[in-house]
């Protein structure tokens, strides 16, 4: 069952799914080619780590793209067809939901793949002062963990998503001015402690911001 | 398995703002081939979406194979094969994947068979379910509910909109299954003498409600349209159901009665009338004057 579930999901992601691993793969060389030079030893260190920063926006992109492409691809052509193949299958609705989730975890790997391969392949071709350090795992794992962030939210909202749940919807859009309302009353204290909750480590999207260096002293 | 593959009791379904289904009760025998006929917007299709589950029931209790479907309905799915109204397959995967992944749902799924029947029907591997013809997507919708090898097959209009030869095809392989397994069907169709071959029960609804439930040699034996003359304006009891009393042609009046048997000539001479002809209604004209008298109750209902 999760084989065929895992088919479906391939069929519909495949390409954006080989185009977001291609891009993970690249990245690396990308910016290895922007640096000019293989042979680490002989720039300083700044000159290094700073496009090595910019990389890992990029890093970040793909992630985020992946679970957004994953989520979508999972849900959107059984939404187009009213859900009626999805619905009739033998199986409880959220067994269901949960192959699907598990089949986006499953193709994932794609890209994570992606990133591993060009990051170990970066780490391999270059040659690198004693204080510089590679990270291809830990980049990696990073990589991983914002790309399942980003699938569990998309999935999660994409889940059930229909325009008849006008009562979700409501208290959904309804929040927005009642957060604007509450930040205005306290003089703007809640939006600037909610922003740095949201970039800071205890966030669930903390994994987003921070460091996503492949090369670090 | 119950003596009843289907059974609907006091179903309301409530769709956008106004009552789907009111109060409908249903029952559909096991092994039974029972065609559910109706005018179009009568319900027959949010009927079969709560049969299998797609919507659910505001009150009343459905029954699939014996399970309750507001709390059993995977189980009653692993036995039932439907094809709906309108094509529901996934329109990127080759027919061949789609044989893969629906047979992945069915311990039942008889692959062998499955292959036979795509042979039979012509239908090419790779080729994609979206470019296949309106037939040929058909002819794959019900191969996938057969090949499952179901107790019951839920078939919403199967072959609208098909060619005589394709339609002949889709029957032929439903009913070569039937045959085979004993399985219920429980088909809807606009297709009157499509239904009248191969139909052994029949069910008519209209405004959500349904307005005869019978066995088909009933429903086709029993409607008779009667000429008759000298009849009274007020009727004593009669024997029979009079759906309808129209003028005909001179002194002549038509009646269409409803369970109509030929010794009940006698009741006319008691009334003082004249039966000069007794008409055989076939299917279509027995379905027409149903929904003529369930209609012309309900304007007085509402009136």
């Amino acid at each position: 069952m999760f084989r065929a579930v895992l088919m479906t999901h391939w069929k519909w992601s495949r390409w954006g799914m080989l185009l977001l691993a291609a891009a993970a793969l690249v990245t690396p060389m990308v910016l290895l080619g922007s640096i000019g030079a293989r042979d680490l030893t002989l720039l300083p260190a700044w000159e290094v780590l700073t496009p090595t920063s910019l990389a890992g926006a990029a890093y970040m992109i793909i992630a985020i793209f992946t679970g957004l492409w994953l989520a979508a691809s999972a849900w959107s052509v059984d939404t187009t067809l009213e859900a009626v193949y999805a619905l009739t299958r033998p199986v409880p609705r959220w067994y269901f939901v949960l192959l699907r989730l598990g089949s986006g975890f499953a193709l994932s790997l794609v890209p994570i793949l992606g990133v591993l391969g060009g990051a170990l392949l970066a780490a391999t071709v270059t040659t690198r002062p004693a204080e510089m350090r590679v990270f291809p795992v830990a980049l990696t794992l990073k990589f991983a963990v914002a790309a399942w962030l980003s699938f569990g939210f998309c999935f999660g909202g994409f889940t059930g998503l229909r325009p008849r749940n006008q009562s979700r919807n409501f208290w959904a859009i309804g929040l927005i001015p009642a957060f604007a309302l509450l930040d205005w009353a306290t003089g703007s204290h809640v939006a600037n402690a909610f922003g740095a909750w949201l970039v800071g480590p205890w966030s669930p999207l903390g994994v987003y911001f921070g460091r996503w260096n492949l090369f670090d002293v | 398995m119950t003596d009843l593959a289907i059974e609907l009791s006091r179903v309301a379904v409530h769709y956008g703002k106004s009552f789907e289904l009111k109060d409908l009760d249903l029952k559909v025998p096991a092994g039974s081939v029972y065609g559910f006929l109706g005018p179009n917007g009568s319900g027959k299709t949010t009927t079969i979406k709560t049969l299998v589950g797609l919507l659910r029931a505001d009150h009343g209790t459905v029954r699939v194979l014996g399970y309750d479907m507001a709390r059993e309905a995977p189980r009653a799915l692993l036995r039932t094969g439907y094809v709906p109204e309108r094509p529901h397959l996934y329109k990127e995967l080759t027919v061949e994947e789609s044989l893969r992944y629906h047979g992945a749902w069915y311990p039942t799924w008889d692959a062998r068979w499955a292959d036979q029947l795509r042979g039979a029907f012509g239908l090419d591997l790779d080729a994609r379910v979206g470019r296949l013809s309106k037939g040929e997507t058909g002819k794959l919708m019900i191969l996938l509910a057969i090949a499952q090898r179901p107790e019951l097959l839920v078939l919403d209009e199967p072959t609208d909109g098909l060619d005589p030869v394709v339609r002949r095809d889709v029957l032929s392989a439903v009913l070569d299954y039937v045959s085979e397994t004993s399985a219920t069907v429980f088909i809807s169709s606009h297709l009157i003498h499509e239904l009248e071959r191969i139909c052994d029960w029949v069910g008519v609804l209209e405004f959500g409600s349904l307005v005869a439930e019978l066995p088909m040699h009933t429903f086709k034996e029993g409607i008779k349209r009667l000429r008759v003359s000298g009849a009274p304006a007020q009727l004593p009891q009669a024997p029979f159901v009079l759906l309808a009393r129209t003028t005909g042609l001179g002194s002549a009046e038509e009646w269409v009665v409803r369970g109509w048997q030929p010794p009940m000539q006698v009741w006319f001479e008691g009334v003082g009338a004249n039966l000069r002809d007794v008409v055989d209604l076939d299917l279509e004209e027995s379905f027409v004057e149903l929904l003529r008298t369930a209609r012309a109750a309900r304007q007085r209902g509402v009136a």
